[in-house]
């Protein structure tokens, strides 16, 4: 489970930053994008997906949370 | 020119002298970039342990704290905690300019050492410690307040500099900062400055929530310059003339006031990604102060970044940057009117630090100069991948290039200009390459900003067309 951390870069796309990897992709996806339910899937573009519990609104970013890696 | 199919066999070549095991690890950290795709890490593996019995370039957490982040807050006073050679021979040898007198409000050239002897290591060197700060704080009375950098033996022995440190800093009524730093932890620098910035939210930030000044709508930060040469100066003036209020510089010619202060600026600008992108993150998380990352090498960069940075502001900001890069357009063309000649065509091969790997990419090409290998010491992977944003051509990619790699590197790819640090040097100096020291600007500076590019462009033609070149004869001829 590692712990992600979300904002959004200059140009306006959502960027997940994995600390413990030093890992910053931008997220191509988000499987719920809606206003009382975000969350799900992350499909990141270097093609990892990774699994943060839906929240109950869209969040204020940036966010610090808990992911855990999808194998596909 | 480089070509892929070349630098892959000369890659080959190097590996081929190292026992199967390590060829296979360092083969990860070695590779070519074709053109630039944007994306990716470079397929490079960063931040990994060097390889035992070579010889790396890297240096440890204690460098990357008291040395870079640390180190250039001016009015502080930074104690190299053990024994007395870590700090005396890193003294001042980073060149952070800074405003002030030295030994009386200033101390960034000092050195100050618990100096530890045996009986410290076998007894503790708390006490000593103790009566340090003491000492220090009653000969220094204008000091703001005290970071203790611990050295490899305060670990090993387990001290707890946290309670003397919360102890003293409860007498004095100053910020006495434990940093525990210790040149063992982490691979590289890297960690240290990541401990660093840890400190800095923990008991600087925190400390108290600063109300002494009144927040502009313009006010910003400029984190991550260290003012090598009065880098952060030549930065700062372009950012006032176009309109912004520049509250803080960390750490470079920077105090303790100005960085109590920074959580109320509206952005905070980051040229140094690798040092202090964690004590930004902390902000924008804590503060909800966005960050951005620009470059200040070269004017084709310079431009690029004020037009983004003004972006963030309204149009007065914004036709500010207008006018400050027309104002210096003139300039500019008669620098690259003058050098550009003189520099056309050459090949320049990088291995640095934390930024320049690929910030100074830019300064090289406006001059007409091509890039034709880089890397970094201690960069991550996310550094590789702005890396990627910065190439143009076909370009080596080296990261924790050891000795003997790096000197088959320039020897078979024999660039004009090899910019690295002062112990590869005097190495590629005697194969009869000329050298830019690119850690300190080569005891000159600043590059930042339109007036550093005059000085860079001065610099670099001093350098590859100093006839000294011709005069001299390299061993193997």
């Amino acid at each position: 489970m590692p712990e992600i951390m979300l904002r959004r870069n200059e140009k306006g796309e959502l960027l997940c930053y994995v600390p413990k990897k030093d890992l910053e992709a931008v997220v191509r996806e988000v499987e719920f994008d809606q206003e009382e339910r975000w969350g799900g899937r992350l499909y990141l573009a270097n093609g990892e997906i990774l699994h943060l519990n839906p929240l109950p609104a869209r969040p204020r970013l940036p966010l610090t949370a808990r992911a855990h890696k999808v194998t596909t | 020119m480089l070509n892929k199919e070349e630098a892959q066999r000369l890659i080959e070549e190097v590996l081929a002298a190292y026992p199967p095991d390590a060829a296979a690890d360092r083969a990860k950290h070695l590779t070519v970039v074709e053109e630039a795709t944007g994306e990716g890490s470079c397929g490079i593996t960063a931040n990994r342990k060097s390889q035992p019995g070579v010889m790396t370039i890297r240096g440890c957490a204690y460098a990357g704290s008291k040395g870079v982040v640390w180190g250039p807050v001016k009015d502080m006073i930074h104690i190299s905690h053990g024994p007395v050679g870590c700090g005396q021979y890193s003294r001042a040898g980073r060149r952070n300019y800074y405003v002030g007198h030295t030994g009386v409000n200033a101390f960034g050239t000092m050195n100050f050492t618990s100096d530890f002897q045996e009986k410290d290591v076998v007894f503790g060197g708390d006490k000593k410690l103790a009566k340090l700060l003491d000492e220090a704080n009653a000969l220094f009375p204008l000091n703001k307040g005290i970071s203790i950098q611990s050295e490899c033996p305060v670990g090993l022995i387990g001290d707890d500099i946290e309670a003397v440190a919360k102890q003293k800093g409860a007498e004095m009524g100053k910020p006495v900062v434990p940093v525990r730093c210790e040149g063992f932890r982490g691979v590289s620098q890297s960690l240290g400055h990541h401990i660093a910035n840890d400190t800095i939210r923990d008991f600087i930030l925190d400390r108290q929530e600063s109300t002494a000044n009144e927040a502009g709508p313009y006010d910003v930060a400029i984190l991550g310059d260290y003012n090598i040469g009065g880098d952060a100066w030549a930065s700062r003036i372009l950012l006032e003339e176009m309109g912004l209020r520049v509250v803080a510089q960390w750490s470079g010619d920077g105090t303790l006031a100005e960085m109590e202060r920074t959580p109320q600026v509206r952005l905070n600008l980051l040229h140094c990604y690798r040092s202090m992108n964690y004590i930004s993150r902390h902000m924008e998380a804590k503060y909800g102060i966005p960050w951005m990352e620009y470059n200040f090498f070269g004017p084709t960069r310079i431009a690029d970044s004020l037009r983004r940075i003004a972006a963030r502001f309204d149009s007065r900001i914004q036709e500010g940057a207008e006018a400050v890069i027309a104002r210096h357009q003139p300039m500019v063309d008669a620098i690259t009117h003058h050098f550009r000649p003189r520099l056309e065509g050459k090949r320049v091969m990088l291995y640095v630090g934390g930024l320049r790997p690929r910030h100074v990419i830019g300064a090289y090409e406006d001059l007409g100069m091509q890039v034709v290998g880089t890397g970094y010491e201690f960069g991550h992977n996310d550094d590789y991948e702005r890396t990627n944003e910065d190439l143009s051509n076909t370009t080596l990619i080296y990261d924790d290039a050891s000795g003997y790699e790096l000197e088959k590197f320039v020897e078979r790819v024999r660039p004009d200009l090899v910019g690295s640090g002062i112990k590869e040097k005097y190495v590629f100096q005697k194969m009869g390459i000329p050298f830019r020291q690119m850690h300190s600007w080569d005891y000159s500076g600043p590059y930042h900003g339109y007036d550093g590019y005059a000085i860079f462009a001065r610099d670099m033609d001093m350098t590859i067309n100093n006839p000294c070149w011709k005069m001299m004869t390299p061993p193997w001829r």
